[in-house]
């Protein structure tokens, strides 16, 4: 297993090289570029053309990619082309609210989901599965940005009990349950998407696995139903739910752009939209970066989960 | 054995979970760190503290970039960054100015300029403003080695290369003179109208402080921490921070020297229009403050007037939205007939539920210059197939119509443009782009219509729209008559003379038709009751932010 792990991060190596080139080129082939962003009525032309020196615009491409690797490797994302703040901090300050909120969101979607797909499953075609399926379905279709609207209208201005955006009470002392009372609805907005997906792939999985051989041998030897359920069915259901799982997780840094919008949250998703917008080539790549490290890092903890989910997966 | 295997993998899967929750309990340790300020626990949302003067709460939908006065492009951040620094003057209403950090701008010759600085004007560190700061800050943005947005303002002063920087080997601009601690003299090349100056250099020029700024390299000015956090100021109201994309918190400034202010504390909050409505309904925010950076989409117009605590007020600006014609492509006749075929009028009716007017030129009916004789274009879709047929216009050719995303009310107009077009005969293809693939087509000239919203100056110089080469003149207009006329007018220092020089100006324009006008909107704000004085303006918002304030107990 550890020589596998450190044949995987090895070959992570030269794979985030390759998406590093790839999106350098591809942000650059963006038409516009930041200095045209920069026009202003109280510029001089004088004013545009330092701009663009004093950026690096003016060299070739391959110049500006390797001058911004030789950064990376020094640990140094650079300044921003548009706030001029350093990219490591500025993208550093994101990252947290965005793992909050996304963490919060799956594991609220996860507690949920997971036992009722099991109880969904185990009472196949009763009112409880029509409603649970129901109820997913309708998790699935609607919108974030909708749902969002709508709970801001109903809990913040007709009910009043929960503010209506950002992270904290202005001129408030914060405090954690303060975050959390800003927490609630965007994470639940955000949960019921991932929850109701991941009820019918529960449910899915433990129907495949509720029909087979070795659970009827189970109960013939007299087991519980629920030892039958939750011990011998669900570990072997697991395996198409780790995956699941695994391609989530790149979802907490990805964050979510639209329902950080809604509520003003401060994360990444609204940094990327913002950098797109600018051209901030700096920040973009930085969030690149971050991104694709996730995936590679949230792949390779699937596969070690998969091995001990079940033990028949080995790795040499 | 098996037991042992078994735990093993609800340990892995409950770290799945703990993953997140340990993200979430990261995340959430920050912001209660950063937020240190004073105040009662939280509570229910709109004003939370309830100490003297009390807290007000500003709406903007766009995000300040940086606090650097003299690099800032947006509007957002020259916005914020005004509660801090104060300009020489202020205008408060049209081309009509008021002192504030000078106590006077004043020219004997329509060339050489005095500008006498507050005695009692301090920065935040107690350390007084002087003609030095200023001095320092001209010098800071002739030099060629600074990062500026504004070079503009300084370009015409006398000793400047053609460029608007610095001679080589020079630091400093030969014609500012420091004449004592308060007061500063410059001149510039050739007379000009100084309402000009007025406008652009005393109403938008911020200075920054020489003590603090003189040791920093002006190459790496831009990257220096100031201009995230400008803890030295002038203005009624100092930085606290700025919670990115959330909120700015400014507090008084006790020594302020046109008084203390009577609010404790200043937050600007930044939202999405759509959600600005509600918090205006929750009392979240007390006014949204209008502009291109703070507005309330037009549906939510009557809802707003509907609430019971709340006063809506509305204004005319000199904003304006245009259709860009490719001079290059099309020719006089077929840019007339376009101009004939949109029912400018409906934009304003149905999209602006009528807060708006229809303007003809790049004045609005505020600018004293318009000239309100011109002969307007008016929807006439006959009169439009007509001139098509005189040019012998292919019915058959695709027009290119260009549509920038983002400013949702321009994009619903585009709906209404088209479908004006293909009445009138046009074979329109609609693409619509990001705002930055939409300037980088249409400074390559891609394109044959383009829609484009501009706010320029009071002042009727805008040979940066139809000047040749001018920074917004996508259309490649190039009439050498208006290039003369634009010359003239500039360098015309009476401003009788000028408004003439303009009127047949806005004539030969409404002839050559290289762009038409299609509205200018007007400022729609909800003001909270709670509010006792202070309100969104369109000229001079900033002008006495010290005596803003609240009603009584919060």
């Amino acid at each position: 297993m550890f020589p596998y792990i450190v044949r995987r991060l090895l070959i992570a190596i030269p794979v985030l090289f390759g998406v590093t080139v790839f999106s350098f080129f591809i942000v650059n082939l963006a038409p516009g570029n930041p200095v045209e962003m920069f026009i202003s009525p109280d510029a001089t032309q004088a004013d545009i053309e330092l701009k663009k020196e004093a950026l690096g615009l003016n060299d070739p491409i391959y110049v500006q990619y390797w001058r911004w690797l030789q950064n990376l490797l020094q640990g140094d994302f650079g300044y921003s082309f548009s706030t001029y703040a350093p990219v490591g901090e500025m993208v550093a300050s994101r990252v947290l609210p965005t793992l909050l909120l996304m963490g919060s969101a799956l594991l609220l979607a996860y507690i949920f989901a997971i036992p009722i797909g099991v109880i969904s499953a185990t009472r196949q075609y009763s009112w409880i599965d029509y409603l649970t399926t129901g109820f997913s379905f309708m998790g699935i279709s609607i919108p974030n940005f909708f749902l969002g609207l709508g709970l801001i209208y109903l809990f913040a201005v007709q009910w009043q009990i929960l503010p209506s955006g950002g992270m904290n009470t202005l001129g408030g002392d914060g405090g954690f349950g303060d975050t959390i009372m800003h927490l609630l609805l965007p994470a639940f907005v955000l949960a019921t998407g991932i929850a109701g997906s991941m009820v019918r792939y529960v449910r899915s999985s433990m129907l495949e696995i509720l029909g087979q051989d070795y659970l009827r041998t189970a109960r013939s030897k007299g087991l519980r139903e629920f030892l039958v359920v939750n011990k011998h069915a669900f570990r072997n259901a697991l395996i198409p739910i780790i995956t699941v799982v695994g391609m989530d997780i790149p979802l907490l840094i990805g964050g979510a752009v639209v329902t950080e919008q809604i509520f003003q949250w401060p994360g990444l998703g609204q940094l990327t939209i913002q950098s797109i917008l600018s051209r901030d080539y700096p920040t973009l790549m930085a969030i690149n970066f971050i991104a694709a490290i996730t995936v590679l890092l949230s792949n390779l903890l699937a596969d070690i989960l998969y091995s001990v989910a079940d033990p028949r997966i080995k790795y040499n | 054995m098996k037991i042992v295997k078994k735990a093993a993998s609800i340990l892995a899967i409950s770290s799945l979970f703990t993953l997140a929750a340990c993200g979430g309990g990261g995340g959430s340790s920050a912001p209660v760190q950063g937020n240190g300020t004073a105040g009662g626990t939280a509570q229910a949302p709109a004003g939370a503290t309830s100490a003297a003067g009390g807290s007000m709460f500003l709406g903007m939908t766009n995000p300040p970039i940086l606090f650097n006065t003299i690099n800032s492009v947006d509007v957002a951040s020259q916005f914020t960054e005004k509660f801090m620094f104060d300009s020489f003057l202020e205008m408060e209403g049209p081309l009509k100015f008021v002192p504030k950090l000078a106590d006077s701008f004043e020219t004997t010759d329509n060339q050489t300029y005095t500008i006498k600085i507050n005695k009692d004007a301090k920065w935040t560190d107690g350390t007084p403003v002087t003609a030095h700061d200023a001095a320092f800050t001209f010098n800071l943005i002739a030099n060629p080695k600074t990062e500026t947005s504004v070079g503009s303002y300084l370009s015409m002063l006398d000793g400047l290369e053609e460029n608007g920087k610095l001679k080589a080997g020079e630091s400093s601009i030969p014609s500012v003179k420091v004449i004592d601690d308060k007061t500063l003299e410059f001149k510039t090349k050739a007379p000009v109208d100084p309402n000009m100056l007025k406008e652009q250099l005393g109403c938008k020029l911020m200075i920054l402080p020489k003590h603090v700024l003189e040791k920093v390299d002006p190459a790496s000015l831009s990257q220096d921490p100031f201009m995230q956090n400008p803890t030295v100021t002038n203005g009624p109201f100092k930085f606290v921070k700025y919670q990115k994309d959330q909120y700015v918190e400014l507090e008084a400034n006790p020594d302020y020297y046109r008084g203390k202010p009577e609010l404790e504390k200043m937050f600007i909050k930044i939202m999405p229009s759509a959600n600005m409505v509600a918090q205006l309904q929750t009392g979240e925010v007390h006014m949204n403050v209008g502009g291109g950076i703070g507005k309330i989409p037009p549906q939510d117009y009557d809802t707003v007037k509907g609430m019971d605590h709340l006063v809506a007020k509305d204004e005319p600006t000199i904003g304006f939205q245009t259709m860009m014609f490719n001079t290059k492509k099309l020719d006089p006749k077929v840019r007339q007939a376009l101009a004939y075929a949109v029912d400018r009028q409906q934009l304003v009716d149905k999209l602006l539920k009528g807060y708006g007017e229809v303007i003809d030129g790049p004045y609005s009916s505020v600018n004293p210059y318009l000239d309100k004789d011109l002969k307007k274009y008016t929807f006439d879709t006959a009169k439009a197939k007509q001139l098509l047929q005189e040019a012998g216009w292919d019915f058959n050719r695709e027009l290119q119509f260009m549509v920038p995303t983002g400013n949702k009310v321009r994009e619903q107009s585009a709906d209404i443009i088209t479908q004006n077009l293909i009445a009138s005969g046009f074979n329109v293809k609609v693409t619509k782009y990001d705002f930055p693939t939409v300037l980088a087509k249409a400074k390559a000239g891609d394109f044959e219509v383009v829609l484009m919203g501009l706010t320029l100056t009071l002042d009727p110089e805008v040979s940066s729209l139809y000047g040749i080469g001018g920074t917004y003149n996508f259309m490649q207009y190039d009439n050498p008559k208006s290039e003369e006329l634009l010359k003239k007018g500039k360098a015309e220092a009476n401003s009788d003379v000028r408004k003439g020089i303009y009127s047949e100006l806005q004539k030969l324009w409404n002839e050559d038709v290289p762009l038409i006008s299609l509205y200018s909107d007007n400022d729609f704000v909800g003001i909270s009751k709670k509010v006792a004085y202070g309100e969104p303006r369109v000229f001079g918002f900033h002008r006495d932010l010290e005596k803003w304030a609240m009603t009584g107990v919060q």
